[in-house]
């Protein structure tokens, strides 16, 4: 008896080793939504990568474009129409064909102003046809993007935008299964209702506990996928999900919950991972609202910012100093933007009518609930108070919530943090155009959206220098928001435990690849 | 009614063998009883000591509770200057650091790294500063900090303990004398009251009106009379009716006067009691509000703050969750001891117990 027993424990345990191919990730947050057309954050782009993809999917190494769910496309001489030849063999998970006609009509679903989605302006930024539809202006007919045949799926772009292929990746360009969302309305993001085409299947989603996805056998490149389940668990309170990880109870550490209490500790650790990312960390000014629809009062409380203090002793994580919204990338060099200085900081502030902040009325910042968000908006309260005498007054808030603020401009100055979608200056600039869903601040100057709509048109240094002149307008004259710095990704794996894990530029992962080793 | 008291005053009180005995007061022979329970007499002390600190808290020697030295951060209590005890944290750190590289030497970046702290250290005057318990993560003073969250949980407790008492007598009283429709009307109201979960409440409260001090306080005192005004009902129904009640009527003493003069002084031992009990239940309310983030907002801190920051790095940074911890204890420890001692003092059954 004892020896059966023994044997059905070695043989459990065993069992066990093998089949427990599944990755805990703390992604921090609890998601707005899994509808790929009505999400903004990291925290859900996390999630939007394992259960949907678009024509082109993340390449894991250097979160540039690579073949989705078309396997093979080519590119007029103009570089404006882009025909691409969908997989025969692409379904979704409940077996129903994915046509050039899905695409399509995904599309336009996204743009429909019905839909509210507030990503539609990146689509509408290259997309013949879009923006128009988008805002109300144009007709559906006029998208240029149609269904050649069952498989090829061509689009026009307004200009010959060279990130095109590597902004399609990204959820605003996902395709959502149209037969569902018929079928279910709203209640399709459902566990029971779900319907997906990336690697993975919304099998579970407990509110505020855990969202469980498990691996799609009918994804077209099922053998890639590795993991048999994925979890990803909304835990805000980073040390909670420090010690979790600790515990061995949480694989993977995402970059926005380190604690950053613990870095000291945590650059000690070989499984921590940093390298540099293009994001952005800053505060935005509802520039409608007083006191800072003033530009010498947004001047004034950016530039009373030591953000190199900040950096070398608040985050420590390596983060670079930030004067401009766009980090330098290849063949682009930011705005200047206006950098650390408090005596100007204090004489703008009294032009503006406030000399030594007298007067200066009371208001609020926004953060969402996070422990490294409330330690820097306490670093930046107590600096408006000594530079410039100012109180703000500090508010945490549940993301969701926080968000749905964001969108409503219902806020003075909000905590913001910006990952590029591709790898191009244009992800961060064209957020400001005026139509943007994700304009929180209100922010609007004609000259400004002319410039970054001009530069989409563009290529080359040509282009680049189109986008520095808006630039300039956006931070160095108007001040917009009052950058603090650029992010590096932060992550905790173990990869000697994980392999298929890479560090990107974007800090997206796509999971395919991702293996379990140990 | 003059009458008698003319009378009581012109005679000194005599016991039956014919001597003179002094009146004794209710208060002075609570006092006497006091005295006697050391525990008691222990949380007293405490209590007043922490009450004095709390208001003497802008007259101390302290640094600002909000001013954050970014070089001082997350550094250990310690009778020590703060130069010595950074420079010491940093070559633990640095051992920390060589052993993770499996390394004996420093490079020279480090070197000079190290060389340039201490020169630093010797020439800043702000290094000679003492952190008697240790700083935050932000480098503030954490023995200023726990002075000025003392004020604000202490405050919490004064504040909605007399609001709340205030209303629970008040209604109870009614309530119990009246008898009848308002009886019914004031309890049943006190029970759909209790049917509704005390922090939800408090959280809507404070999520409607926006969220500040005041708001804080009216919030928790608005839901936490109920129980004061049962107990006192309870009592007031119970003594109503006895010897000394109907004497005081048949003396023409008005319903007022019974209530406030007989009846209440009567149920005062109870309500002491509760009110000790509901006093640390104020300051943990506000803590568990704070640890929730809906609590004071920074700069201030609470106790119940600090302890929430403190979880955060508990383990590598233990003291910024101990020492507020333990002050908070104690005071509550205190408060509770202090609540026995009165009761038994203050209970009119026990008068001849000494």
């Amino acid at each position: 008896m004892k020896k059966i027993f023994v044997a059905l424990l070695v043989s459990v345990s065993l069992f066990g080793a093998f089949a427990d191919a599944s990755m805990i990730i703390n992604n921090g947050a609890e998601p707005q939504s899994l509808d790929p057309a009505l999400i903004q954050g990291v925290p859900e782009q996390r999630i939007n990568t394992a259960i949907f993809e678009g024509l082109l999917r993340y390449n894991p190494k250097t979160a540039l474009g690579e073949p989705g769910l078309a396997e093979s496309w080519t590119v007029s001489k103009d570089k404006l129409t882009y025909t691409f030849k969908l997989r025969a063999n692409a379904v979704w998970s409940d077996g129903t064909p994915i046509t050039a006609q899905t695409v399509v009509d995904s599309w336009l679903r996204s743009l429909d102003p019905a839909t509210g989605s507030e990503y539609a302006y990146m689509m509408g930024m290259v997309v013949k046809g879009a923006d128009d539809y988008n805002s109300g202006k144009g007709k559906k007919e006029d998208v240029a993007i149609k269904a050649v045949d069952d498989h090829t799926f061509q689009m026009t772009l307004v200009g010959p935008t060279p990130y095109a292929l590597d902004m399609l990746p990204h959820q605003a360009f996902d395709v959502v299964p149209m037969h569902a969302i018929a079928k279910y309305g709203k209640d399709w993001t459902k566990p029971e209702n779900f319907v997906g085409d990336g690697p993975y299947i919304v099998k579970e989603w407990k509110p505020q506990e855990q969202i469980t996805v498990v691996k799609n056998p009918k994804y077209w490149d099922a053998k890639s996928v590795l993991l048999d389940s994925i979890e990803f668990l909304p835990i805000d309170d980073n040390n909670t999900g420090y010690q979790k990880y600790k515990n061995g109870e949480i694989d993977w550490v995402t970059s926005s919950s380190i604690p950053v209490a613990n870095i000291d500790e945590l650059k000690l650790r070989k499984d921590y991972q940093v390298s540099p990312q293009v994001a952005t960390y800053y505060y935005i000014f509802n520039v409608t609202k007083k006191p800072v629809d003033d530009v010498r009062v947004r001047k004034a409380l950016s530039m009373a910012l030591n953000t190199k203090e900040l950096v070398d002793k608040v985050t420590k994580g390596g983060e670079l100093v930030a004067t401009s919204i766009a980090p330098a990338m290849p063949g682009y060099t930011p705005a200047k933007g206006n950098a650390y200085n408090e005596a100007a900081a204090k004489k703008l502030l009294a032009q503006a009518g406030y000399p030594d902040g007298k007067g200066f009325p009371k208001l609020t910042v926004i953060y969402n609930t996070n422990d490294t968000h409330k330690k820097i908006a306490e670093w930046v309260q107590q600096k408006w108070k000594t530079v410039l005498g100012i109180d703000v007054e500090l508010q945490n808030i549940e993301w969701k919530t926080f968000l749905d603020i964001r969108n409503k401009h219902d806020f003075v100055i909000s905590r913001a943090g910006w990952v590029g979608d591709y790898q191009d200056p244009n992800t961060f600039l064209d957020m400001f155009l005026k139509d943007s869903g994700n304009n929180n601040g209100a922010y609007n100057n004609p000259k400004y959206d002319d410039l970054v709509t001009k530069a989409a048109t563009q290529s080359g240094a040509e282009r680049f220098k189109t986008l520095n002149q808006a630039e300039e307008i956006l931070m160095t004259q108007d001040e917009a928001v009052a950058p603090l710095y650029f992010y590096v990704n932060q992550d905790l794996i173990d990869l000697t435990k994980w392999s298929g894990w890479y560090a990107n530029p974007l800090g997206i992962h796509s999971y395919v690849g991702i293996k379990k080793v140990k | 009614m003059t009458l008698f008291r003319k009378n009581a005053e012109a005679l000194p009180a005599v016991n039956e063998f014919n001597q003179a005995v002094k009146p004794v007061s209710l208060w002075a022979d609570a006092w006497r009883r006091l005295r006697k329970n050391l525990m008691a007499l222990a949380g007293l002390f405490i209590v007043i000591f922490y009450t004095l600190i709390s208001v003497a808290a802008p007259l101390l020697p302290l640094f600002p509770y909000e001013e954050q030295v970014l070089d001082h951060q997350n550094l250990p209590p310690s009778t020590k200057p703060a130069g010595e005890v950074l420079l010491h944290q940093k070559q633990e750190y640095m051992k920390k650091v060589l052993a993770a590289d499996s390394r004996t030497e420093m490079t020279d970046d480090e070197k000079a790294q190290m060389a340039s702290l201490e020169a630093e250290i010797k020439s800043n005057p702000i290094h000679q500063r003492h952190y008697y318990f240790g700083t935050d993560s932000l480098g503030r003073d954490m023995l200023a900090r726990i002075i000025y969250g003392g004020r604000i949980s202490i405050l919490i407790g004064i504040v909605g303990t007399i609001t709340s008492v205030l209303l629970g007598v008040i209604l109870g009283a009614i309530a119990g004398y009246a008898g009848g429709g308002i009886d019914n009307f004031i309890m049943r109201f006190v029970d759909i009251m209790y049917g509704l979960p005390y922090m939800l409440l408090v959280i809507i409260m404070m999520a409607l009106f926006g969220r500040n001090i005041i708001n804080l306080f009216v919030a928790i005192a608005l839901v936490s009379w109920l129980t004061i005004a049962r107990v006192v009902r309870g009592q007031i129904i119970s003594l109503k009716n006895s010897e000394f009640i109907e004497a005081a009527r048949s003396m023409g003493a008005g319903s007022g006067r019974i209530i406030f003069r007989h009846l209440i002084p009567n149920s005062l031992g109870v309500l002491i009691v509760y009110s000790t009990l509901l006093f640390p239940s104020f300051i943990m309310s506000e803590s568990f509000l704070s640890f929730l983030g809906l609590g004071v907002s920074a700069p201030l801190a609470s106790w119940g703050s600090l302890v929430s920051d403190g979880v955060k790095t508990m383990e590598q940074y233990p003291w910024q969750l101990l020492v507020p911890a333990v002050v908070m204890t104690v005071f509550l420890f205190a408060i509770n001891f202090l609540g026995d001692g009165l009761r038994d003092a203050l209970d009119p059954q026990s008068k001849n117990r000494v």
